[in-house]
């Protein structure tokens, strides 16, 4: 990891910060898939601190929406295709060429 | 300006000295202006939640539901100091998550505040004259046993001010 990476869980805590929410309070605004009410604190604790990752593109987009941070950055710090891309991965030389393209964007 | 005097624990060449009205006022001083910030009024008791965000207030990482099993089956609270970035500040889950153990978990979050605070500079200066040649393996860190929390010493003639300062900036702060 590079000195400048950031990640998932820094990305949300920093986001957390400057908007002067507690985690308690972040943790009540995000809610489960389940419809099963928010997230504890202690899960989002877990995941600021990289001992978890969220659980589904749902939660990821939750965390983009309350703290206005966009949602494929989201979906590239946690490590997971966003979820509108995962019914186009049929065609494996697609998604190598999608790969490299993404890669040299990066690296440029 | 703040009184130095030399520090007889050895951690640092010179640490300051404060009086309990000093420490109350300091603290009255940072929790009014949380609260003003945070709710538009002044109100007590402080909500615990609060005592989060004073910490990561002054650029602290918190950790409110850490393993700290390592440093010993007693120890609440553990906030450790680096060169190169803010502290970082673990409270152990076993108080965290247990809602029977509120009030610990509230006086563990305002010693380690008063490490944060009024230690900080201290470690900073250490780090910045190039101070790092301690290596024991906690030598950078302040770490607090119930005992030591709820039995601070509240008196200014004691040996280890470190110990004095959280736990009076403890009692200005949840009171």
């Amino acid at each position: 990891m590079s000195a400048e990476s950031v990640t998932f869980g820094q990305a949300i805590s920093k986001a957390r910060k400057a908007l002067g929410l507690s985690q308690k309070e972040l943790a009540a605004r995000v809610m489960k898939e389940e419809d099963t009410g928010a997230i504890s604190p202690q899960y989002l604790n877990d995941i600021e601190h990289d001992r978890r990752s969220p659980s589904s593109g749902h939660l990821i987009r939750q965390f983009s929406g309350i703290l206005n941070i966009p949602e494929d950055y989201l979906f590239a710090l946690a490590g997971r295709l966003p979820d509108d891309l995962r019914t186009d991965t049929s065609d494996p030389d697609r998604v190598v060429a999608a790969f490299m393209s993404f890669r040299r964007t990066l690296k440029e | 300006m703040v009184k130095m005097i030399p520090d007889n624990t050895g951690r640092f060449a010179k640490r300051p000295f404060f009086t309990e009205k000093e420490l109350d006022g300091d603290c009255e001083r940072l929790i009014r202006e949380l609260l003003l910030k945070r709710h538009g009024k002044v109100e007590y008791p402080v909500l615990t939640d609060d005592l989060t965000v004073l910490i990561e207030n002054h650029d602290a990482e918190l950790d409110c539901y850490a393993d700290l099993r390592a440093y010993g089956d007693d120890v609440e609270g553990v906030t450790e100091f680096f060169p190169e970035k803010g502290p970082k500040v673990s409270i152990s889950e076993h108080i965290s998550g247990d809602d029977r153990r509120e009030n610990r978990y509230r006086t563990t979050l305002t010693h380690e505040f008063g490490h944060v605070k009024f230690h900080g500079p201290l470690w900073a200066e250490k780090f910045a004259t190039g101070d790092l040649l301690d290596r024991r393996p906690h030598a950078n860190k302040a770490v607090s046993k119930r005992d030591n929390i709820l039995n601070a010493p509240h008196h200014h003639s004691i040996n280890d001010l470190v110990e004095f300062l959280a736990g009076t900036s403890r009692d200005a702060l949840v009171r």
